[in-house]
C-alpha cells in the first residue's frame, strides 16, 4: 500500500547523529516506494546549508535518486534568518502557511526529526 | 478530520508550540504532552490559545507530576484513554518536540 508520509524538519542541524538517522529513515522509506515528502521548518531550514560535514549535504542530495521531489521550506522560515534558496545544499520550494496546512492535511504519516 | 498535534517540549523557549501554531489549521486539535504541559502555563498561554482556532489538551498525569495544576492555561485535562480517543479521531498526527 502507498501512503503520503510527510518528514517535518524542525531542528537546526548538529545535534550529533540525528540527521544522519533522519536521512536514513527518509531514504529507506522512499526505497519501499512511499509517497515521500520532506519539510524544512523554523529552525530546521538550517539543515539546507551546505556546514563542514559533507555527509548530511551528500544525503540530501542523494533524495532526487530515491524519487523524493517534493522538498519544501516554510517560507516565513528564510527572512529572519537570513537564508536564501540559492545557498541550499537541494532546490526546495517555499511555501507559505496555508500550502503548509494543505501539505499537512493531506499527509497518512507524518513523521518528526 | 482535521490533524491532531502533539507538543511534548517546552525548550528553546518553547519552539516545539511555536512551530505547530504557524503550520496548525482552523479545527486541528493541539495537545500537550511530557515537558510541553509547561508551555500551557506560560504567561502569554491564555493570549496565544484564544486566537489560535484550535482545541487544547493536555494530559493530566503530566500536569500533576509537574505541579502546575494552578498554572495552567484553558486547556482540557484528558487521561490516557481521552488522549487514544483524540489519535483515532485526528489524521494526521503531528509530533514537534
Amino acid at each position: 500500500m502507498q501512503r503520503r508520509i510527510l518528514f517535518v524538519v524542525s531542528h537546526a542541524p548538529q545535534r550529533g547523529a540525528l540527521t544522519a538517522e533522519l536521512l536514513d529513515e527518509l531514504l529507506i522509506t522512499a526505497a519501499f516506494e512511499q509517497k515521500v515528502s520532506v519539510l524544512f521548518v523554523g529552525d530546521g531550514a538550517y539543515q539546507l546549508v551546505a556546514g563542514d560535514d559533507p555527509g548530511t549535504a551528500r544525503g540530501y542530495r542523494a533524495l532526487p535518486t530515491y524519487d523524493v521531489h517534493d522538498v519544501f521550506v516554510e517560507r516565513a522560515a528564510l527572512k529572519p534568518r537570513s537564508l536564501t534558496p540559492e545557498r541550499f545544499v537541494i532546490a526546495a520550494r517555499p511555501l507559505a502557511r496555508p500550502a503548509i496546512r494543505r501539505l499537512i492535511g493531506a499527509q497518512d504519516v507524518v513523521v518528526p526529526d | 478530520m482535521g490533524a491532531l498535534h502533539i507538543v511534548a517540549s517546552a525548550s528553546d523557549g518553547g519552539a516545539a508550540l511555536q512551530n505547530c501554531l504557524r503550520v496548525a489549521a482552523h479545527g486541528d486539535a493541539i495537545v500537550l504532552i511530557g515537558n510541553g504541559v509547561y508551555c500551557g502555563a506560560t504567561a502569554s498561554f491564555d493570549r496565544i490559545a484564544k486566537r489560535s482556532g484550535v482545541a487544547w489538551y493536555a494530559l493530566v498525569a503530566d500536569i500533576v507530576r509537574r505541579g502546575i495544576a494552578a498554572e495552567l492555561g484553558p486547556v482540557i485535562a484528558i487521561d490516557d484513554g481521552a488522549f487514544v480517543d483524540l489519535v483515532t479521531a485526528h489524521r494526521p498526527i503531528v509530533s514537534w518536540s
